[in-house]
């Protein structure tokens, strides 16, 4: 902690250490949602961990006003997917270079367990998305499709994310039927 | 997966599948160091990649370097030591014909003066090269509208012997030629009333 506390006296003013451990805690808790919501958007894990970093650094510029949890836990969501989104906007083409190397060079446990070419025809069809859906999807997959989540981190009513889940599933029947007509 | 009763079994099959696999895809976890890292960033103060702080750190030095120049040139001279060092307020015009005295300020249109450069004192204000001209607002308010109001009244005789005696310069004197008047005649009205 007071490692921690000490790291604090460059650039930011120190928060009181009752702030401190406060943001300690949403750091332990929430540090795999951020990290997922950006490696659904960039798959890349180098990329992802950078973004989720950025956005707690936001989040304890701000972290005043994000001591509530749930709060804090749709601030950082929010924040991370924006991050992630002006990212691969901006490095979409270094960002899927960098992802097939990865994918053929150092594929992750999970990736293990998918070939190759069905998680790309996936991630393609996500990317297809519009982004009001996309979002939807990515969430569901991260908070195990609890709708009510889903909408507390988005700050939208059930209904909508319903709504666009239906219309979000949609859409990647479409595209997957497209890509992979055997699927 | 209540949003897939509206698809048909097939897509519902196949969005299953996606999900179940975005499920696997997604199950992934930060490194170890990640929350190290985040320390290391908020200690750091790092700001997000991308973000162009090169750009502004080479404006901030461009213009630094600029004002630094400038300050420089204007307070500061090399002195004989080499050090740069303050100069007293300066004069910045000195007569030639008169040198410094500690008298009467000898009146400006009567003495050629020559412009030396001088390095005023670091801080003051640069002395415009045109003498300052201080009217007040209400003379100017009145010449504007006389201005405005007269505007075809011409007053280059008076402007011109002011600016002259004003300068210094002679004023050329012009004689008027001897008007042509022709002579008035009376004559006695006719019948039709001068109609």
């Amino acid at each position: 902690m007071n490692e921690w506390a000490g790291g604090y006296s460059g650039a930011f003013v120190s928060l009181d250490e009752q702030l401190e451990r406060e943001f300690e805690d949403r750091l332990r808790e929430s540090s795999t949602l951020a990290f997922r919501i950006a490696y659904g958007v960039l798959r890349n894990r180098q990329d992802a961990e950078d973004v989720a970093q950025d956005a707690f650094a936001k989040a304890y510029r701000s972290f005043r006003q994000l001591r509530d949890r749930d709060r804090f836990r749709a601030w950082l969501a929010r924040m991370t997917w924006r991050l992630a989104i002006d990212r691969w906007r901006s490095d979409r083409r270094r960002t899927a270079r960098e992802q097939s190397v990865e994918t053929a060079v150092a594929p992750s446990s999970e990736d293990g367990a998918l070939s190759g070419e069905r998680s790309e025809q996936l991630w393609r069809a996500i990317d297809a998305l519009p982004e009001k859906l996309r979002v939807v999807v990515v969430l569901c997959a991260i908070e195990e499709h609890d709708i009510r989540a889903v909408a507390g981190l988005l700050a939208l009513p059930e209904g909508t994310v319903k709504s666009r889940l239906y219309l979000a599933r949609r859409g990647l029947a479409e595209s997957l039927r497209c890509l992979a007509p055997n699927h | 997966m209540s949003g897939t009763k509206s698809l048909n079994d097939t897509d519902a099959g196949v969005v299953a599948a996606a999900e179940a696999d975005l499920d696997r895809l997604l199950a992934v976890e930060p490194s170890a160091e990640f929350a190290a890292k985040v320390r290391a960033r908020i200690a750091a103060g790092v700001p997000p990649r991308g973000w162009p702080w090169g750009r502004m750190v080479l404006t901030l030095a461009t213009a630094s370097a600029l004002i630094i120049a400038f300050t420089l040139r204007d307070g500061l001279h090399v002195g004989e030591s080499g050090g740069p060092m303050m100069t007293s307020p300066q004069q910045d015009t000195v007569p030639r014909s008169a040198p410094a005295v500690s008298g009467p300020p000898i009146a400006p249109n009567t003495t050629t003066v020559i412009p030396v450069r001088r390095s005023p004192r670091a801080g003051a204000p640069r002395v415009a090269a045109e003498p300052e001209i201080i009217i007040d607002p209400s003379f100017a308010e009145a010449i504007r509208r006389l201005a405005l109001s007269a505007p075809y009244v011409s007053l280059d005789a008076t402007a011109d012997s002011t600016s002259a005696s004003i300068s210094g310069e002679p004023a050329a004197l012009s004689i008027a030629d001897p008007l042509d008047v022709p002579e008035l005649v009376l004559k006695p009205a006719d019948q039709s009333g001068g109609q």
